[in-house]
């Protein structure tokens, strides 16, 4: 093939490309390709090149240079073109259509914006120039915005050698960001806070709105960020001041799990066939990449990491903390032992129930050296008013006198086991209680246990403590006990006769912050669990559970909290 | 609290390193960007959900290929009557051809990119604006001081001192 014939042939496969030969250009091109076998080697590899030169993902391409070259070349482009333009005369153009919006670009580091060309520009050219100046600027962004910078990271890897240290910039770019492995944190100038999860390829389009290919994501968005929108190949997720996941699937799925206040789902890629949706906190929907149709799912709070520390690489994904676990000798997210839990006698953490009889306690407050997390444990009530709940002294006037009696230990579980009663699991609502779906503490009357909201707070980094949640009741079980016990004599024991002739159990529950009760309430084996949720401030130290005596005294006061958890927001709300 | 996914992490390890060869197969088959990436985005869903057949002693970019050239022959079949193309006898010679090319694709970029630099700097540019920023002919037309005829053959011209580079760098091993 001569050059004129290969420049010719290029000319034809590059019209080809652009749908732009005629009839007989195509039947000229298809004789020669099916005649000539090295007409259709070069096609491949003409084609080849062409999907090297244009395919996103090779990028390596022209990144080999970016970081010097690229601007060198720009520059010299630059140059050539405003020289051509002044010699040139002066023609009307049109303004161009505003170009395909530029995509992100990580920059090596924060820096200050430099003066545009087009002020460098302005300068030496006539106004006629002027005008093609400014049309190219749109076809050739020497300097692209940069819209977000990176806060932290956590094993995270970038598909191409770029920086991860906090502080640098993101800018729009040519190219969508590949992030390999790992999790990001960003935060975009307009306030908005993004969580990127690994295998992801996203970029930035404009400065409200990130495009994902796949991954995940978490959108934290600030009045300041109201309207951002997240777009992904077959939906778009417009904020309406909320927090909100998106997971884009490797088959173009997408799923959107709203956290709080409300997103706008506009799902579908023709204008004609698109359909929106208000979504509202706890909702979910899924959009099929087949035919964008959407469809509600099940709301997953765990959907996304929705916060983390790379000090200490804790990935939180919306769980709460598990103040059973934290009994059991655990951090709160599952790794307490059952049936661990606190003497109330020496503050020592004990793996298993010592015995079945009754103890008296004093009035002392023990403090528990092996559990950080927890401050101490105490007998509420046991003597002169008002009992010492904390190690530092911290005083609650509110529990009543009792007998300064109790039974067991406070442990991560529910079970009972006495002199007379064998061992059994116990009841809450008809579920089995202290059981990894349903967590729960043992407190029998009369005990208490105090919190250390401080330390556990040091142990969430990024996070901050928001409520207190559980149920709390006695064990069902009880009535059982007492019925296969109905032909015993109980006239040397008044205390038990009392709860005999009643036919159930009562105790009072407790919870206070910082020595003042937040919930109080008699309750009985017969009324199941009461729900139990007190907001927690930043500035609450100390948080207690106990559990007294009522008129019937101890006797069968089989009390628990079930699902005792502390629920976590991040810290940015 | 885990983030690891390994199925899915082990699908994009395989699938980011088949990526650019898979792309340059269909655009061969189908020769248009935007048809390819259409096909790319379908034959990925494909792979995804067939993900659990793949054996991994086997290639993947082989398996996967297999099934963009399903793919790529259903949509040919379906285009042929709504627009002009070529020949039904140079698809399918075309299927194999290509996948036979694209084995060599690692070691012609590397051609391509030692190539790329020997580019002046405006045709590096041009480069840049027609394949990687996707401006068309037309627009650049309107934009340079070129007609979209010139640019053609501008283009065409840059190809060809590009192919007879890489050609000569491919003899030489100037890229090893």
């Amino acid at each position: 093939m001569s050059p004129q014939e290969q420049t010719l042939l290029n000319e034809q496969l590059f019209r080809l490309l652009d749908n732009d030969l005629s009839s007989s250009q195509l039947e000229q091109l298809n004789r020669l390709l099916t005649s000539d076998s090295q007409a259709r080697l070069y096609y491949c590899r003409f084609l080849q090149d062409i999907a090297a030169l244009s395919f996103r993902a090779c990028a390596d391409i022209s990144e080999a240079d970016s970081e010097t070259g690229s601007s060198i070349l720009a520059e010299q482009f630059w140059r050539q073109m405003i020289e051509e333009e002044k010699n040139a005369p002066a023609v009307e153009r049109t303004f161009p259509e505003p170009p395909t919006p530029q995509p992100l670009r990580p920059a090596a580091s924060a820096r200050p914006r430099t003066p545009g060309r087009l002020a460098y520009a302005a300068a030496i050219v006539s106004a006629a120039a002027l005008l093609f100046i400014l049309a190219l600027v749109h076809l050739v962004p020497p300097s692209l915005p940069e819209v977000a910078t990176l806060y932290d990271s956590l094993g995270a890897e970038w598909s191409a050698n770029l920086p991860l240290e906090p502080g640098v910039r993101i800018s729009s770019g040519s190219k969508p960001i590949r992030l390999m492995r790992g999790i990001i944190k960003l935060k975009t100038d307009e306030g908005v806070e993004l969580v990127l999860e690994g295998p992801m390829e996203f970029q930035f389009p404009t400065d409200s709105q990130l495009s994902m290919q796949y991954g995940k994501l978490l959108a934290r968005v600030s009045a300041q960020g109201l309207g951002f929108s997240v777009n992904t190949p077959n939906s778009k997720i417009i904020d309406l001041g909320t927090e909100f996941a998106v997971l884009c699937h490797p088959n173009g799925d997408a799923e959107v799990h709203v956290y709080k206040g409300k997103t706008n789902l506009i799902a579908g890629r023709k204008e004609n066939q698109k359909t929106s949706q208000l979504l509202l906190a706890g909702s979910a929907r899924k959009v099929h990449s087949k035919d964008s149709l959407v469809s509600e799912i099940r709301f997953n709070p765990a959907a996304v990491v929705r916060a983390f520390d790379s000090k200490t690489n804790l990935i939180w994904k919306g769980e709460t903390l598990s103040l059973a676990d934290i009994v059991g000798g655990g951090s709160g997210l599952g790794t307490g032992k059952l049936f661990t839990g606190i003497d109330a006698a020496s503050g020592q953490v004990i793996s298993s129930l010592k015995d079945g009889n009754i103890y008296t306690g004093s009035a002392d407050c023990r403090p528990v050296p092996n559990n950080p997390l927890i401050d101490s444990v105490f007998v509420p009530g046991a003597g002169p008013s008002p009992t010492v709940i904390a190690v530092n002294g911290l005083t609650a006037d509110c529990f009543p006198s009792t007998s300064g009696t109790y039974w067991g230990y406070i442990f991560n579980g529910a079970f009972h086991q006495g002199i007379t009663s064998p061992r059994h699991d116990l009841y809450l609502d008809g579920l089995i209680a202290g059981t990894p779906d349903n967590p729960a503490i043992t407190i029998h009357s009369n005990l208490g246990i105090t919190f250390d909201l401080s330390r556990i707070r040091q142990t969430i980094p990024g996070l901050k403590i928001k409520a207190f949640r559980a149920a709390a009741g006695v064990s069902e079980t009880v009535r059982q006990s007492l019925e296969k016990e109905k032909n015993r004599s109980f006239d040397d024991f008044p205390d038990v006769k009392k709860v005999f002739d009643a036919g159930f159990s009562k105790v009072e529950f407790w919870v206070l912050i910082d020595g003042k009760p937040a919930f109080h309430q008699t309750r009985s084996s017969e009324q199941g669990g009461c729900p139990i949720h007190i907001p927690i401030s930043e500035g609450d130290q100390f948080l207690t559970l106990a559990v007294t005596e009522s008129d019937d005294t101890q006797a069968y006061d089989w009390a628990l909290f079930a699902r005792p958890e502390l629920i976590l927001e991040s810290a940015e709300n | 609290m885990d983030i690891q996914e390994p199925k899915s992490a082990q699908f994009f390890r395989y699938y980011n390193g088949a990526q650019k060869r898979l792309y340059a197969y269909l655009l061969m088959m189908v020769h248009n960007h935007n048809d390819a990436e259409d096909l790319l985005q379908e034959t990925a869903s494909i792979l995804w959900e067939q993900y659990e057949q793949f054996d991994p002693r086997q290639s993947f970019a082989a398996w996967a290929i297999g099934i963009a050239r399903n793919k790529a022959l259903d949509f040919l079949k379906q285009k042929r009557s709504t627009r002009p193309m070529l020949s039904e006898s140079f698809y399918e010679e075309m299927s194999n051809l290509a996948e036979s090319e694209s084995q060599n694709m690692d070691r012609r970029l590397a051609a391509l990119r030692t190539c790329l630099k020997r580019l002046s700097p405006d045709n590096q540019q041009l480069i840049r604006l027609r394949f990687e920023e996707g401006i068309s002919i037309k627009k650049l037309s309107q934009n340079l001081p070129y007609s979209a005829d010139a640019l053609y053959k501008k283009i065409s011209r840059i190809y060809s001192s590009l192919y007879e580079c890489i050609h000569r760098t491919l003899l030489q091993g100037e890229h090893l």
